[in-house]
């Protein structure tokens, strides 16, 4: 009896320490636990000031004829490549509503690196909603592995801390890294969308889904943050697929009449100067967007996107 | 004389090593866990990771399943989001809603049994009250909007159909432009109204608007941040066609008329901040003001306890007739009140 007792003691002061140390918040996230990664540059040199713009009907289309126009895609891919395709997979809605990467620029895509000599291409993004009906529903998975491109939806160990030299809000982040550190090139594909908060959402908004954690806070600073993403990621190539331009109600749109047909693809190695251009798309300037400038005075790229004498080809026949 | 010590053997031993042993356990596996601690896992006050939390809500319970419109079966479960969590589902269009008095969100999916790629999604929006489920609505209403005769505030797109049903702000968004799909979206709504009872709030503002062309259906309640300017929240619009023209006139109730006066001079100031020029006016309305800003003019008063405007009028005149007859309305109301 008088051990038993001892015995319910000790078990009662273990289970008061235990709840007295608990804490549910974790630990703060700390440089010393872990080093934080640096991400590769994935722009090519020599490439840095190549944009192409161009008319049409036809997404597929389109790609084609700017990527010939800017030398075609073997200037970009080269033989043995691992291409990641940054996609915006952010929700889980159809095709038609434009509020994602267009399956059939994703499924295009993939089949011009694999002919340019792709050893593998990946496609990948850390949705807002679930990561699995997001690539589902919006058709990009079915698109990628039809074309031979596999999709890597974000796992917990994917994550890895970084930081944004120079920058204020990217410190010590979870950063969607293991997908990059394993690549050689990187390719953003997003569609023109208007947006509540940062007024756009094109190129430079899309890096947004490398990031991981409780990210909505940046949400307060949304016009540093999209600056921040555009300095931590340098692509080899951005694809801005303003075929079809969500130009109200973004970034989830919902209704076919928030759309309107602009049928432009703009291709280039500036993502400054992609959004620039794309911004005309949704009655925008570039001065509308903030975050337009805030990356060009970091030197990401420049927003006079007509200074990089961007071929223009009308592609309607 | 020598003490005899007992020993315990047996079954009481083995049990206390093994309750060591597991401790033991417990110690090496946190301290291994330490070790590779992700900062992307780390667990949040709700108790789910990041990428859980993008994933099914954790609210969810069946009871909160909504019964499939007729004709389609669920596609996904359903998902519940509250103020903290809204954002992961819609991302930045979230503010909209938190501004407007948000308070829960349902989702679910459903599909059609022989064509999985025809499917739609319902969101029922809990606003809190009626004049903020009207203020996501209006804020949000499309230009080719076809009225539906579901609610006083209901209309379709190609694609969707959308609502207002008290407190309540709905959106039933189709895979498809698809006449198929408009059927079942129209029962579910039915279903939804007439099983959901709510309490009538008449948004008796949108009587306050001058009826001279007035566009009906533009009016709408601006729930914060009413033409850049922060301090204008709770504000009602409406749209005229005036000629080839189009212009607006817009109104807030205050608390007090001091404070109608006061935002009324404050927004004077944030217009000619952003180069905005003041303009001599004589109008039978005390206190009004006008400004000259982008080629347009904007004429800003207080009546009572309402602060009201008008505003994107390049013809003087036609802006001094809008206001006047705005004035006229608020001050009735006024002196009703």
């Amino acid at each position: 009896m008088n051990r038993s007792v001892k015995a319910a003691a000790c078990a009662a002061a273990a289970c008061a320490a235990g709840y007295l140390f608990h804490d549910s918040k974790g630990p703060a996230p700390s440089e010393e636990r872990l080093p934080d990664v640096h991400l590769p540059d994935f722009s090519i040199p020599g490439l840095n000031k190549k944009m192409a713009i161009v008319r049409g009907e036809h997404r597929s289309e389109m790609l084609n004829t700017a990527l010939k126009a800017l030398g075609g895609p073997e200037m970009f891919i080269k033989n043995g490549d691992r291409v990641l395709l940054k996609v915006n997979a952010a929700f889980a809605t159809p095709a038609i509503l434009s509020a994602t990467s267009h399956p059939q620029l994703v499924s295009e895509l993939t089949g011009l690196c694999y002919r340019a000599g792709a050893s593998a291409v990946w496609v990948t993004d850390n949705p807002i909603n679930d990561p699995a009906s997001c690539f589902e529903l919006s058709g990009i998975a079915q698109a990628a592995r039809s074309a031979g491109a596999k999709v890597l939806l974000p796992e917990a160990g994917f994550f890895k801390p970084a930081t944004v030299p120079g920058g204020n809000l990217i410190r010590s982040w979870p950063v969607l890294y293991e997908p990059l550190k394993s690549v050689d090139k990187v390719i953003g594909v997003a569609p023109v969308k208007d947006h509540h908060r940062s007024g756009a959402s094109m190129i430079m908004k899309n890096w947004y889904g490398l990031l991981g954690g409780r990210r909505n806070i940046f949400h307060q600073d949304i016009h540093n943050i999209i600056k921040e993403l555009a300095m931590m990621v340098k692509p080899s190539l951005v694809i801005l697929d303003g075929t079809t331009a969500m130009v109200t109600n973004g970034p989830t749109g919902g209704s076919l009449s928030d759309l309107k047909t602009t049928n432009t693809m703009i291709v280039a190695t500036d993502q400054v100067a992609a959004d620039a251009c794309g911004a005309g798309l949704i009655g925008k300037s570039a001065d509308d967007l903030p975050y337009i400038a805030k990356a060009e005075a970091m030197g990401v790229g420049t927003a006079d996107y007509q200074s990089l004498n961007p071929v223009f080809v009308n592609g309607w026949s | 004389m020598m003490r005899k010590h007992s020993t315990v053997k047996g079954p009481e031993t083995y049990l206390s090593l093994a309750i060591l042993a597991a401790l033991i356990a417990i110690a090496v596996g946190i301290f291994l866990a330490q070790r590779t601690y992700n900062p992307a896992v780390f667990r949040t006050e709700s108790g789910l990771s990041p990428l859980e939390q993008g994933a099914a809500s954790p609210g969810t319970s069946e009871k909160m399943l909504l019964p499939a419109p007729p004709g389609l079966e669920e596609l996904s479960r359903p998902e519940q989001f509250e103020a903290q969590t809204l954002s992961d589902k819609i991302d930045g269009k979230a503010e909209l809603y938190l501004s407007a008095g948000f308070v829960g969100l349902l989702t679910q999916r459903f599909k059609h049994p022989n064509r999985p790629d025809l499917w739609l999604e319902i969101f029922i929006y809990d606003m809190g009250a009626g004049q903020n489920s009207f203020a996501v609505y209006s804020a949000q209403r499309r230009d080719d909007a076809q009225p539906l005769d579901l609610t006083t505030n209901a209309y379709r797109t190609q694609n969707a159909i959308f609502f207002v049903h008290g407190k309540y702000y709905l959106e039933i968004i189709a895979s498809e432009a698809s006449e198929k799909m408009l059927q079942p979206m129209m029962q579910f709504a039915d279903a939804f109204i007439g099983s959901t009872p709510v309490e009538f709030e008449a948004i008796a503002e949108k009587d306050l608007f001058p009826r001279k062309d007035l566009i009906e259906s533009s009016i709408s309640l601006i729930p914060a941040d009413a033409f850049g300017f922060e301090r204008l929240n709770q504000v009602f619009s409406a749209t005229y066609q005036l000629g080839d023209a189009q212009a607006m006139a817009f109104f807030s109730h205050r608390k007090t008329p001091a404070q109608a006066q006061e935002l009324a001079a404050a927004y004077q100031v944030f217009l000619t901040s952003f180069g905005g020029r003041n303009i001599e006016i004589m109008l039978p309305i005390q206190g009004a003001k006008m400004v000259e800003i982008l080629d347009t003019y904007e004429i800003i008063f207080s009546c009572g306890s309402y602060f009201a405007g008008v505003r994107d009028l390049e013809d003087r005149q036609m802006a001094e007739d809008l206001a006047l007859a705005l004035y006229q309305k608020l001050k009735e109301a006024e002196g009703e009140s």
